[in-house]
């Protein structure tokens, strides 16, 4: 027996459990995207809807999910649950704010973050997020976290991480490693390649 | 009511069964429908106002070619849930009574879930 929530769709219960990224990567984007044009809307709400049925049944088709009898006000009475769901808005559903929770602080540097540090009101960067959890855990693929990582879940690892950081981290830390800037500044590619200032000849 | 209690509308002179509908056919039903109720409700509001009774008054507030076409949308679409072979060439050739259309409105509103059981 779970303490899942369940919504009513075509008349019928259905099971939601925490959502992963593979529902999550519909659904929070969607959350935020409600409130726009009637036709946008109602799509949204079938994604939304949709996205979330198939966490407990991955075996259900937007085919078939078309095709059944739903009513407009099952689409609309599910969202607080599925919003409670992701675990990353307000259970009220009344302000669509990522909980401040998801800022990972690195455990050295309290002024920079890790993979996840959304700003509010946007959804997570999952692929970010995944990459982070195959790097500090190594012998787990992206797939597997695409269907593992639930916000519980994810919550606990963050507090867990700042506690005890893991090793690779404190390695960087410890070394001074600073990432190689993507389409840096020329200049600030030289300091970082000759951080004293001296360009030394052979 | 049909006899497995799926509610009918009539058009043309026909009895055609409304069960209730899916998303095929709501993705275009529920938008069209928050679009043309307020604007019938607010003919009906109108008409009151100005003391004028019947429905060609209601009519005449409401219906331009927009409104008509966007009433053709959703009644053609209600009705291809249990006629799917059912054709908009073959719909828009049907004799139908403006007002046939008009009292479909209710009917495929209760169908699409607009309105949960009890509210009805």
């Amino acid at each position: 027996m779970t303490n899942d929530p369940t919504i009513t769709i075509a008349g019928r219960e259905w099971r939601i459990p925490p959502l992963a990224p593979r529902q999550n990567r519909v659904v929070l984007p969607g959350l935020m995207r409600l409130g726009k044009e009637p036709a946008e809307r109602y799509e949204t709400l079938l994604d939304i809807v949709f996205a979330a049925l198939t966490r407990a049944r991955p075996s259900i088709t937007r085919e078939e999910f078309e095709d059944w009898p739903i009513a407009t006000w099952e689409l609309v009475e599910s969202i607080p649950v599925i919003a409670k769901q992701t675990g990353l808005l307000r259970s009220s559903f009344d302000k669509l704010r990522t909980r401040e929770t998801l800022m990972v602080r690195q455990a050295h540097h309290e002024e920079k973050t890790l993979a996840l540090s959304p700003s509010k009101g946007e959804a997570p960067d999952w692929d970010a997020l995944i990459a982070q959890y195959v790097n500090f855990l190594p012998g787990t693929t992206p797939d597997y976290w695409e269907d593992a990582l639930t916000a519980p879940r994810l919550d606990a690892m963050q507090k867990e991480w700042r506690k005890h950081p893991p090793l690779s981290l404190l390695v960087a830390g410890a070394l001074g490693y600073r990432p190689r800037p993507r389409n840096a500044d020329p200049l600030e590619e030289l300091l970082r390649l000759f951080p004293n200032g001296k360009l030394r000849l052979n | 009511m049909t006899s497995d209690e799926t509610p009918a509308i009539v058009l043309a002179g026909r009895e055609w069964p409304i069960p209730r509908l899916a998303p095929k056919q709501n993705r275009i039903v529920v938008p069209a429908l928050l679009e043309l109720i307020p604007r019938i409700l607010g003919a009906r509001a109108q008409a009151d106002a100005a003391g004028e009774t019947g429905q060609i008054s209601q009519l005449a507030r409401t219906l331009d070619t927009a409104f008509y076409d966007r009433l053709g949308d959703v009644v053609f679409t209600a009705l291809t849930r249990a006629e799917p072979g059912l054709t908009r060439t073959a719909f828009d050739d049907m004799a139908i009574d403006t007002l046939e259309l008009l009292v479909a409105v209710r009917v495929i509103a209760l169908q699409a879930g607009l309105l949960k059981q009890g509210a009805r």
